[in-house]
């Protein structure tokens, strides 16, 4: 058990430090997807722990998996309309929202 | 019947509703006439010069002059109906609520018995006449539909005041009187001192009118309703509170004085001149002028309550009449003449009334505003003949307008109290129910009818008798001076006739009718004074015209501005002419006088005290909070808030950077921390 959930601790502190780190949007992209499986390696894993019996996790994590899809599709869509607009997919020049 | 009283007021606040529309409508509709072009001049003002009026506005600018004659004529008959109506026995009286507000019920009473039958008789006449001297006085003139509807919203709200039968609606009228007065003399607003008239005109009699508001408010507090008769039965019964008996009549005079132009509120009524002389003619004699005697006529039995107050109204009015009338002797302006002669006659309605005899008050106010009317329409038609009001620049106008002359020596003679004038009858009413116990004020009358005798005849001598004086108007037209139109002369013949004849309805040998028929409950019956005081007043009244005769009319010779006599251009063989210049008699008393006579020139300079000590101290201590304290303390504050605001929303702002990864690193932050704190908790 305590490897499958180091292993997923890893994962997600590689997506937090991707996000973190990377200028370039689509990087991020790809580092916000490790967090989800991460995520999606978790209830696979504590699902097996206590309902062993049940397929509760598993379905959830394929149902993850859909909505990161979905989530790549919109998150591509805006990388897209960033660029046509600034030229580059650099995050760091995005920023009209500041105060 | 009572609902017939409605349609007096209503009948020319119609006609006004309907000039305005129509004139608004025009305006709207681009017809430059309405208010722009005159459509017979055509080419006079506005944009559209050189080009022709819109003939609706035409129609407009003729129609709104006889439109309003007709409003005040019906108004007139209709009122002569109700007191037909009274007169046979009938209680023509309206009385219902108007609004209700709580528990307080606001009623709406209106009254016509002898009082106000006298008083719509006197208002609806005398508008009715000066509406149709307007028709002629103000022909021509950019604002016409807007000054008929003036005219007519003037004598509707005071034939209302007149019908009050209650504070509330007394006090509707009686501002409306005010605003539509305002509206009035400030007719020509383009000119500076006529704004600036109106102006003065408004916030003077709103002083008294504070004091009619407050007088009204107490008698709320004490006797909770304001129609008439409960107020005359608590102000007759017992039981007063002491200090109110006296405090309630002196605020209600306050009103009085402002609107009656007594001392020290009178201030106003000189510069009202500024208005059209048609209005001057209303204002000063049947309408706003009326309205303060009126009110303390109405309220008398208030005031019969407290001899304190009585006695305060007395000298107030002998002290109006004597000042105003010294005043008078001076003023080189024809209107300012009659201004102060109008203030000296209201001294002495008030001094009347002061004295416990409202009846003869009420005859007086009531002969005066045909003779003052009479003088003002006169005087109307020699400024509206000669182009100029100042008697420097008048002289010799009889034999140019005859008729003009003659209805002004008739209205001169009455105001002189020369029998069987008007103004006789009603003078010696006064003076001599002063006879019996108020020597002082007996003295004073007296005084200022030898005064007025004198002021009046010198204004005839030097605008009608002597030789002819250039005037403007001829000098730049090339016309001679005429008489004016028919529909002007005409109200001055129909007033000549009513100055000669009015009197005698009040005659002491005829049983004194007019008094009977008042109907007042204190002081409505006259007894008449002693022969001997009819003899020195119209003893005193002759001395007066004589020796303005004797000044004025022998040796009429002018003295122009540099002190020599100004000789005329006129060509041999014609009637003598003179150039403009002071009657000769005039320089010669300033020259004997000196500060005297500059001292009564400039009306005792209450004008000028009042600007110093009351005007500028108010428009200083104005300046200064507007510049110290608002500029700086308010609108620090306001900025002081703003600024705090601005200054701590700048120190949040910088957290919001834009950049994504901040976002990002704060949510990672936070979720750490949440997660360290649940761990811990599970522990």
């Amino acid at each position: 058990m305590t490897p499958v959930l180091i292993l997923s601790g890893i994962l997600f502190a590689i997506g937090v430090f991707g996000v973190l780190t990377r200028r370039n949007a689509i990087t991020m992209l790809v580092a916000v997807e490790i967090m989800m499986n991460a995520a999606n390696l978790n209830m696979v894993a504590f699902s097996r722990l206590y309902h062993p019996e049940l397929m509760t996790g598993q379905v959830l994590a394929v149902f993850g998996i859909g909505v990161a899809a979905s989530e790549a599709a919109v998150g591509l869509a805006l990388i897209l309309t960033i660029y046509r607009r600034y030229g580059s997919t650099d995050v760091d020049r995005v920023d009209l929202l500041k105060g | 019947m009572g609902g017939l009283l409605v349609a007096i007021p209503l009948t020319p606040l119609a006609v006004c509703a309907v000039l305005l529309v129509g004139g608004a409508y025009l305006r709207l509709t681009g017809a430059p006439g309405a208010r722009g072009v005159a459509a017979d001049v055509g080419t006079e003002i506005g944009p559209g010069a050189g080009t022709i009026g819109d003939p609706r506005a035409a129609a407009l600018r003729v129609a709104a002059g006889w439109l309003s004659v007709a409003g005040v004529l019906a108004a007139l008959v209709v009122g002569v109906v109700a007191l037909l109506a009274f007169r046979g026995g009938a209680e023509v009286a309206l009385s219902t609520t108007w609004f209700r507000v709580g528990y307080l019920e606001v009623p709406f009473s209106l009254r016509l018995d002898g009082l106000q039958g006298l008083m719509v008789i006197v208002v609806g006449g005398v508008s009715v006449l000066v509406h149709l001297f307007s028709v002629g006085y103000m022909h021509g003139d950019r604002d016409v539909v807007l000054y008929f509807a003036e005219l007519s919203l003037f004598s509707a709200a005071m034939l209302l005041l007149v019908l009050a039968d209650d504070f509330y609606v007394l006090y509707l009228a009686w501002e409306l009187v005010g605003v539509s007065s305002y509206l009035l003399i400030s007719h020509y607003f383009e000119r500076p001192q006529a704004a600036a008239a109106g102006k003065k005109a408004f916030l003077t009699t709103r002083i008294g009118d504070v004091g009619l508001l407050l007088g009204i408010f107490a008698l709320v507090w004490l006797t909770d309703s304001l129609e008439f008769h409960t107020v005359f039965a608590w102000a007759s019964g017992p039981g007063l509170p002491g200090a109110w008996r006296v405090a309630v009549p002196l605020l209600i005079f306050m009103g009085a004085m402002g609107k009656s132009a007594q001392l020290p509120l009178h201030v106003w009524l000189p510069d009202a001149m500024e208005g059209p002389t048609p209005v001057s003619a209303l204002i000063h004699a049947a309408t706003m002028v009326a309205a303060g005697v009126y009110l303390v006529a109405r309220t008398y039995p208030i005031f019969a309550a407290a001899p304190e107050a009585l006695t305060v109204v007395g000298w107030i009015g002998a002290l109006t009449a004597l000042m105003a009338a010294t005043v008078g002797l001076t003023q080189r302006d024809i209107k300012k003449v009659l201004a102060y002669s109008t203030i000296s006659q209201l001294g002495f309605m008030v001094t009347a009334l002061g004295a416990g005899v409202p009846a003869a008050a009420v005859f007086h106010l009531f002969t005066h505003a045909w003779f003052k009317a009479l003088l003002f329409l006169g005087a109307g038609s020699v400024i509206h003949a000669a182009g100029r009001q100042v008697v420097d620049e008048l002289g010799g106008l009889g034999r140019r307008m005859p008729i003009t002359a003659l209805t002004f020596a008739a209205g001169a003679l009455s105001l002189a109290g020369i029998p069987p004038f008007a103004g006789f009858w009603s003078k010696e009413e006064i003076l001599g129910a002063l006879a019996g116990g108020h020597p002082a004020f007996l003295a004073m009358l007296l005084a200022a009818s030898f005064f007025t005798a004198f002021y009046v005849s010198r204004l005839f001598f030097v605008v009608f008798l002597g030789p002819e004086v250039e005037t403007a108007a001829e000098t730049e037209t090339e016309a001679p001076v005429r008489e004016s139109r028919a529909v002007m002369w005409l109200p001055l013949a129909v007033l000549a006739s009513a100055t000669a004849a009015v009197g005698l309805w009040g005659a002491g040998f005829l049983g004194y009718p007019l008094q009977e028929s008042l109907g007042l409950e204190e002081g409505g019956t006259s007894v008449g004074g002693p022969v001997w005081v009819t003899v020195v007043a119209v003893a005193l009244g002759l001395a007066g015209i004589s020796l303005a005769w004797l000044a004025y009319a022998r040796h009429p010779a002018r003295v122009s501005a540099a002190g020599e006599d100004a000789a005329g251009s006129a060509p041999a063989g014609a009637p003598a002419r003179v150039g403009p210049g002071r009657p000769a008699f005039d320089a010669r008393l300033e020259d004997s006088l000196g500060w005297t006579y500059r001292l009564v020139d400039n009306g005792y300079y209450l004008d000028a005290l009042f600007g110093r000590c009351l005007v500028a101290p108010f428009v200083g201590v104005a300046g200064f909070l507007a510049r110290a304290i608002d500029a700086n303390l308010i609108d620090g504050i306001v900025n002081g808030i703003a600024w705090l605001v601005t200054g701590a929303a700048g120190g949040v702002r910088r957290l919001q950077s834009g950049q994504v990864r901040d976002y990002v690193a704060a949510v990672a932050a936070g979720v750490f921390v949440v997660a360290a704190l649940v761990i811990e908790a599970l522990r």
